[in-house]
């Protein structure tokens, strides 16, 4: 996790402060509320250092209800609601969602037209890469 | 809100008597009735998913209420020049090879590949035999066999190539590595038609790890430049009207030339990559006449979620529903950039031949 914050300072990403546990508790009560799946460990760690994240088109959802350029989780998911109650979006790019997949507990790709699996992934940081286009080990 | 007497049309003849003033109220106007409307009727499909999660009935007025506001946001939209996305008969959809192949085409990112899952047997166990020579060469007294010639690698008895990927400009630029790899691994020539389109992208992951640059410039990249260097003075003209410094635009503009786009843009795929197989050539998906620049808030997302619509094919860039917001499609322009970047491109192959011959004569 370290290595992908330290990778994302290096990157020109566009982010705002990060949040406090206090915020992201009640966040999540709000989640729980709304019969949606509860925030990833690893993301949650990931928002206390990033609320949001813009970068080469690509978006990494945070708490942001009321912004018009970081997005909200919430809001999104309800803009466009997952298929299933295990399902919960926290970013997207020109193609794709991120979807934590609480059932498998991976970190899937997803088309965002037909909603197909292309990737998944055990762990967060490859599914941001893959996500944010970037690919630290070829330096492109 | 605007006054009754204001909410006219862009469309309309009328609207050449609004002052620019008055129809970007009309614009702010419709923009945050569109946001608020996509907002209520995204909170209704909530409650009702909600409520058919939990087991509970699904009262009528979360039914009632999707329908009014989806029926409200049709119509505004339609008011504003959009169209309800028609998909045609013969709509097949794409596969997943398919979308990854126009994906890769279109910006360049190297998807990870399942050796064990993806990957032929045969292309398999030709890179393992590869890699275990590569080890004995050292330590023992292998010979290594006489690879073939790259050159006598016919990518044209590989289905997928001869279907779809042969079609692709930026692919055609991929044949010499391919070829090369093939011979490397003294790939057997009669299994050629056992190889698939992981295998071929395995081979050109391989080399971008290996010479850390593609081997072609992704479409999507060349689209947005071409579209900084057709439609630069528009797209400052339109950015000034939207309030925008000086200084972020010229940077918008600076990043465009390089291929890249500003974070409140997106490109927008008109025909998109799911319904490639609609074009009898899956290759155009990524042709700039199906390219377009759009403001992802909430121009982008009032397109596709929760409702499906699509944008007029003759605009290029939409920054807002006013037309005054939109540069539309001057095929001249076009034409005379890509002449001149086929003349450059002609200058440059001519150079390179030059400077070979050159180096060819003085070594020998």
């Amino acid at each position: 996790m370290q290595e992908l914050i330290n990778n994302l300072l290096k990157t020109n990403i566009q982010t705002s402060q990060g949040l406090n546990t206090a915020e992201l508790i009640n966040y999540q009560k709000t989640l729980y509320e709304k019969n949606l799946p509860h925030i990833p460990k690893e993301y949650i760690e990931l928002l206390h250092h990033f609320n949001g994240i813009v970068y080469n088109g690509a978006y990494l959802f945070g708490i942001n209800p009321l912004g018009d350029f970081f997005l909200d989780i919430l809001k999104e998911n309800t803009l466009f609601p997952p298929t299933s109650e295990n399902m919960l979006f926290l970013g997207y790019n020109e193609y794709d969602f991120l979807n934590w997949n609480q059932q498998e507990q991976t970190y899937q790709i997803i088309d965002k037209e037909d909603q197909e699996v292309l990737h998944s992934y055990p762990d967060i940081t490859s599914a941001i890469n893959c996500l944010l286009r970037i690919n630290y080990e070829w330096n492109i | 809100m605007p006054k009754s007497q204001d909410i006219i049309s862009p469309h309309r003849k009328s609207s050449c008597k609004l002052s620019l003033e008055e129809r970007m109220r009309y614009e702010r106007w419709i923009v945050s009735t569109i946001r608020n409307k996509l907002n209520a009727l995204c909170n209704a499909q909530l409650k009702s998913t909600s409520e058919k999660n939990s087991g509970k009935k699904v009262s009528r007025t979360s039914d009632k209420s999707i329908k009014i506001l989806t029926d409200e946001l049709t119509l505004l939209l339609k008011s504003v020049g959009q169209k309800p996305k028609v998909r045609s008969a013969k709509n097949i959809q794409a596969s997943r090879e398919e979308k990854l192949m126009v994906r890769f085409d279109g910006d360049g990112w190297l998807f990870p590949i399942k050796q064990a899952e993806e990957l032929s047997p045969r292309y398999n166990a030709a890179i393992s035999q590869h890699a275990l020579d590569f080890h004995t060469y050292h330590s023992s007294s292998y010979q290594p066999p006489q690879l073939p010639l790259p050159q006598s690698y016919d990518l044209c008895q590989i289905p997928i190539w001869q279907e779809s990927m042969q079609k692709f400009a930026n692919y055609q630029k991929t044949i010499p590595i391919i070829q090369q790899h093939l011979s490397k691994i003294n790939f057997p020539h009669e299994h050629l038609h056992e190889l698939n389109f992981y295998d071929l992208m395995h081979i050109i992951c391989e080399n971008v790890k290996q010479t850390k640059k593609l081997p072609f410039e992704p479409r999507g990249y060349s689209n947005t430049r071409m579209f900084a260097a057709c439609y630069g003075n528009q797209f400052r003209r339109i950015m000034g009207i939207l309030d925008y410094t000086t200084e972020y635009i010229e940077n918008g503009l600076e990043l465009m030339k390089q291929g890249a786009l500003p974070d409140i843009f997106n490109r927008h795929h008109i025909t998109n990559v799911q319904d490639c197989k609609e074009f009898n050539d899956i290759s155009k998906t990524n042709d700039f006449s199906n390219f377009s620049i759009i403001k992802i808030d909430p121009i982008h997302n009032g397109l596709h979620r929760p409702l499906d619509f699509e944008i007029n094919p003759s605009i290029v860039f939409m920054a807002g529903y006013d037309p005054l917001l939109q540069i539309f499609r001057d095929p001249e322009v076009e034409q005379n950039y890509l002449s001149k970047q086929s003349e450059q491109n002609n200058q440059n192959q001519q150079q390179n031949k030059i400077i070979t011959e050159k180096l060819n004569a003085r070594t020998y």
